[in-house]
Formats: structure tokens, C-alpha cells, sequence
């Protein structure tokens, strides 16, 4: 089943701002930037935010799962609260070990300490015949695409230029694409492609 | 108005490494674009490369187009070149695009010209953004929107082209 990497980004390519904190998830970047078409128009894009987490298990980055770097201190549980939006194993890159997290409604976040390739083969196992995504953030997509780990990207891509942050693609390289769909809201373009093998 | 071939990653330079197909919506597209234009700004290099290439050529629609229509080209240096109706600008790009706007009219095209465009969008002079995305990250090459402070931007079309190129225009603008 395909490995497909997820990414809400602005048309400029960026996916997240830098330095992430409690109260800012994105970064120096409002999160309304990324996901305001979410939360401003949800009936027009409900089928594309439920695009997003319709998975049989994920690979995160450590800097989407939370703010906390280094060894893991306190109780840090990630953003979504206490029943995530993922229903399903979240496998997320660490170079610290921690146990699993259960939370409510099938979400278990596992702590992945040897690498992006050991993470990817624990989550098509988990997934079984559903796909895997690559949930993020920017730096995470760009080590799967530029390892050539990745079958498809779902772009939600945001009419905003911002001018600086993490870009999506950034150190991949050239990769052929194949476009499989579009459809555009007002507010967002939500746009799916498979990846061609041939640079 | 500002049109551009352009890659998934952002890449506006050399866009003939990645736009290997060229479909009929594509074409319909760029005869929209510019049957709508009655004059172009364009960059030194891309005149520079165009005045070698396009005179004497008759494919449409953008060999007649860019042969016929008036052309003011940013340069320091005086122009070289075959082609009728092109003016210089010297300095103050932005004043000049500003007085063309105040004339009565079709629209004022940007094509190709990343430093033109990138100027244009800065100053806030640029009504319309008009993409063409080619199905392909091309790793290497100048973007169009690196430099530019934040802009909102309001969806105005998206469509898929046969082959798979995304055809979408933004009004610049919240």
C-alpha cells in the first residue's frame, strides 16, 4: 500500500515556521496559515481533512509531535488532546526512547529511535493493506522523499506567500511527478500526486 | 498580470527541464493570457533570449503575440535586436509599471522575467498571478516567490490539464 507524505503548505512551499513552542505549533508561523481552511469553511473540506488522517498508521517528526527536545521530561502528549485525530499507530522520530502512548480511540504514539527507515518499516507492518502517511513536518517529508520512501503527496496548498519557514521539497532533488487529482475551495487547493521513480 | 511555467518546488528558471508535455488546454490557457495583454515588461535576460529566438517563427499563438505586441524590456544597456515596439526601462520599474496600469487598456503581462516578477510582486503592483505547475520537483533553479514579504493571495481558477499540469490563477490580493 502506498507510502504517501501529507503536508498542508503555502504556495511558496512552506509547511511549517521555525522555532516551535507550547503555544505555537507552527512555529513563527500562525497555525491558521496551514490549516485556517480547516476551520473557516469545514463542510466544503471536510472530505480533505478526513483525506489527511484516512490511514492504517503514520510517521511523524519530533518537532510535530510536540516542542519538547532532548531526553523526554514531564508528560508531553502531543497537541490533539486526549483522543487524536489519527485512530490508528503513530510512529514518531526520536533519538530518545520512551514507551508507547495509548491514547483514546486507537491512537498509540510510538517512539522510534533508529531511524527513518526502521520507523517506516514498523508502520507499513502496522498499516497491513491500508496506506501509511508521512504526516510531517517538513524536514520529516523531505528525508522520505529525498530516501525515495514516498509513492504519493496530498497537498493542501494555502493561497498565502510568507516568505520564510520550512519548505516542503527543500534537499530532494528532481523528481517526476504524475498529477492523480485536484480540486480547489476558495480558501485551499487540495492536489494528489504520485511519484514517478525517475529523477 | 504575471504568467508562469513553474515546477511543484517553486522553480520558474529553465521551466523546458520539466515541462515535457504541452497539451491543448495548456495552449488554450496561454491564448487566454495573452489575448488579453496588450503590452509585457520583461527582464533584460529573457528579452535577450527571446529576441534570438522567436523572430521569424510563426507557431501560435505567442510567436505572433511577442513579435506584435508592445514590449518594455528593464535594462541598463541599450537593446539589441529584430523586434518592433520594445521601449527600455532604465530605473524605477515599479513607477513605470504603475503608469502603464494608468493607461486605458488590456492587461500588462509578465512572462518568464523572474527579477521583473519578483520586483512587481514586492511593490505591490501585480494584480493577477497565473501558474502553470508542471507534475515535477525540479530540485535546483531560481523560484518566483523566494524574497517576498507575505502575501494573501485569493483563488480564482484551478484546473488539471490532460497531461497533468495544474492550471491555477490567483487575484493577489485578500
Amino acid at each position: 500500500m502506498p507510502v504517501v507524505v501529507t503536508m498542508s503548505i503555502t504556495l511558496d512551499g512552506v509547511g511549517a515556521g521555525r522555532h516551535v513552542t507550547l503555544e505555537q505549533p507552527f512555529g513563527d508561523l500562525p497555525a491558521d496559515t496551514f490549516y485556517g481552511w480547516i476551520e473557516e469553511a469545514p463542510e466544503e473540506n471536510q472530505d480533505a481533512f478526513d483525506a489527511i488522517v484516512d490511514a492504517g498508521a503514520f510517521v511523524m517528526g519530533r518537532n510535530m509531535f510536540g516542542p519538547i527536545t532532548g531526553e523526554w521530561t514531564g508528560d508531553w502528549r502531543g497537541w490533539w488532546g486526549p483522543n487524536p485525530p489519527y485512530h490508528a499507530p503513530v510512529f514518531v522520530l526520536t533519538h530518545h526512547p520512551r514507551d508507547p502512548l495509548t491514547m483514546e480511540g486507537g491512537t498509540v504514539f510510538h517512539f522510534v529511535t533508529d531511524g527513518i527507515e526502521a520507523a517506516l518499516e514498523r508502520a507499513r507492518d502496522a498499516a497491513g493493506d491500508r496506506p501509511v502517511h508521512i504526516a510531517g513536518g517538513p524536514t520529516t517529508a523531505n528525508a522520505y522523499l529525498a530516501a525515495g520512501l514516498v509513492d504519493e503527496l496530498l497537498l493542501n496548498v494555502n493561497p498565502v506567500v510568507v516568505g520564510h519557514g520550512l519548505r516542503l521539497f527543500d534537499g530532494v532533488g528532481a523528481l517526476r511527478l504524475e498529477q492523480l487529482s485536484v480540486r480547489a475551495t476558495p480558501l485551499v487547493t487540495h492536489a494528489r500526486y504520485r511519484v514517478l521513480r525517475e529523477g | 498580470m504575471v504568467y508562469e511555467l513553474m515546477s511543484l518546488d517553486g522553480v520558474v528558471e529553465r521551466p523546458d527541464a520539466f515541462f515535457t508535455d504541452w497539451d491543448e488546454a495548456m495552449d488554450a490557457n496561454l491564448a487566454a493570457v495573452i489575448g488579453a495583454q496588450d503590452a509585457v515588461v520583461l527582464g533584460r535576460r529573457s528579452y535577450d533570449e527571446w529576441v534570438a529566438y522567436w523572430p521569424g517563427r510563426d507557431s501560435p499563438p505567442f510567436a505572433p503575440f511577442i513579435t506584435s505586441v508592445e514590449k518594455h524590456v528593464v535594462t541598463s544597456t541599450p537593446l539589441e535586436g529584430a523586434w518592433a515596439d520594445a521601449h527600455v526601462i532604465g530605473d524605477g520599474l515599479v513607477d513605470a509599471v504603475r503608469e502603464l496600469k494608468e493607461r486605458p487598456g488590456g492587461d500588462i503581462g509578465v512572462h518568464a522575467s523572474i527579477t521583473v516578477a519578483r520586483e512587481l510582486l514586492s511593490a505591490g503592483v501585480v494584480d493577477e498571478l497565473r501558474l502553470v505547475i508542471a507534475p515535477a520537483i525540479a530540485g535546483t533553479g531560481r523560484r518566483l516567490l523566494d524574497g517576498l514579504p507575505p502575501l494573501r493571495l485569493t483563488p480564482i481558477r484551478s484546473t488539471l490539464s490532460p497531461t497533468g499540469y495544474l492550471l491555477v490563477d490567483y487575484r493577489v490580493g485578500g
